[in-house]
C-alpha cells in the first residue's frame, strides 16, 4: 500500500520513542504496519532532510562500527507537529469510514 | 568523514550517482553517507535470512527506488551546488572586490547629492537613498558575515540578499534624483521583479541552510 503523502507523519510516529537512523525508521514502519505500509527507501531520506529543515526532527552523525551513521530524533516543535498532524489524519480518517460505513445515499 | 566509494558495489555507485546530480559537494557526501549505510545494513539484514549475497545486493538496491525520482526529492530538500555557491558568498571572508565596489557606490551617491543638488539642498529621497545604500553595505560586509560565523546562515544570507536588492534599489532612484532625471513610471515594478527574483533565488538556500553545521555550510 503506498503511503502517499503520510510517511513524513509516520517518521514523526517512529521517532518519538527515541532515536532512530534511516533504516531502523524504514524498518520500524514497515513492523508497525505488519508489512501493509510499503514504499521506497530511496524517498525516505529526502523526507527526513525535509523535517530537518523545517526544525521537526534534528539529526546527528557518528561513527559506529567503522561507518558513519546518523541518527535523527524529534525536536519540540516534532512533537507538537505530531500531536496536531496525528490529530488531523484520525479526523480524516473517522470521515472517511463515515462515508464507507454509510455506503451510496 | 568521506566515504569510501571504492568499496561500494557498482550498482550503488551508478544509483548514487544519480540520486544526488545536481546537490552540492556537501550534500553529496551527507547523502552518500547515509544511503550507503542503509544499504549495508540492508545487507546485513539479508546476510542474516541467509539470502545470497548478489540477490541481497539486487534487493537492497530495488528498495531504494527509482534514482531519478529521488533526485528530484532530494533536490528539494538539500543544497544544490548553486545555491551552495550562492551561501559561500556569505560566509565571512572578506570579499575585497565587492567591498571596494560598494563603498564607491555609497560614494559615488555622497557625491552626486552633495554635488547636484539644485540651492534648495538634495531631496530628501536623494539622502534616504544614500543612507540606505550605505546601510545594505554593512549589512552585506558586516552583519551578514556576523551573523553566518555565529550559526544563523539562514539569517545571514536573507539579510544579506535583501541588502542587495536595498543597494541596488537605492542606486536606481537615488542615482537618477541626484542628476534631476524624472521618475520613470516602470521602475516599481522594475525594483519588484527584481526583489521577486532575489526572494526566488534565495528563500529556498536559506530554508535548506537553517539547520546545516558549519562543516557543511562552508567552503
Amino acid at each position: 500500500m503506498n503511503l502517499k503523502g503520510t510517511l513524513p507523519l509516520l517518521i514523526l510516529k517512529v521517532l518519538q520513542g527515541g532515536p532512530l537512523h534511516g533504516y531502523a525508521i524504514a524498518q520500524r514502519i514497515r513492523l508497525l504496519s505488519d508489512g501493509l505500509l510499503d514504499f521506497k527507501e530511496g524517498s525516505l531520506y529526502p523526507t527526513l532532510h525535509g523535517q530537518e529543515n523545517r526544525g521537526l526532527i534534528e539529526s546527528v552523525e557518528e561513527q559506529e562500527r567503522g561507518r558513519a551513521r546518523r541518527s535523527y530524533r524529534l525536536t519540540p516543535k516534532g512533537r507538537k507537529a505530531l500531536t496536531t498532524e496525528a490529530q488531523q489524519w484520525q479526523s480524516l480518517a473517522a470521515a472517511v469510514d463515515t462515508i464507507l460505513e454509510g455506503g451510496p445515499a | 568523514m568521506k566515504t569510501d566509494r571504492g568499496a561500494l558495489p557498482i550498482e550503488l555507485r551508478h544509483w548514487l550517482e544519480q540520486a544526488t546530480h545536481g546537490l552540492s559537494d556537501e550534500a553529496r557526501q551527507r547523502v552518500g553517507r547515509e544511503i550507503e549505510d542503509h544499504f549495508r545494513s540492508a545487507l546485513e539484514a539479508a546476510s542474516a535470512e541467509g539470502l545470497d549475497p548478489s540477490l541481497a545486493r539486487r534487493r537492497a538496491l530495488d528498495a531504494l527506488g527509482d534514482p531519478a525520482a529521488a533526485a528530484r526529492d532530494f533536490r528539494r530538500t538539500n543544497l544544490t551546488r548553486f545555491q551552495s555557491r550562492l551561501l559561500e558568498g556569505h560566509c565571512g571572508r572578506p570579499r575585497w572586490p565587492v567591498l571596494a565596489l560598494h563603498l564607491g557606490l555609497v560614494a559615488l551617491g555622497v557625491w552626486l547629492t552633495a554635488a547636484l543638488s539644485g540651492p534648495e539642498g538634495p531631496s530628501l529621497v536623494a539622502k534616504v537613498s544614500v543612507v540606505s545604500m550605505a546601510v545594505a553595505a554593512a549589512v552585506i560586509h558586516l552583519v551578514a558575515p556576523w551573523l553566518f560565523d555565529r550559526g544563523r546562515k539562514g539569517l545571514a544570507v536573507l539579510s544579506s540578499g535583501l541588502a542587495q536588492w536595498l543597494l541596488f534599489a537605492s542606486l536606481c532612484v537615488g542615482v537618477p534624483r541626484g542628476l534631476d532625471v524624472p521618475p520613470q513610471p516602470l521602475a516599481a515594478w522594475f525594483y519588484a521583479a527584481v526583489l521577486l527574483v532575489l526572494l526566488v533565488l534565495y528563500l529556498p538556500a536559506v530554508s535548506k541552510a537553517r539547520h546545516l553545521g558549519p562543516e557543511q555550510a562552508g567552503p
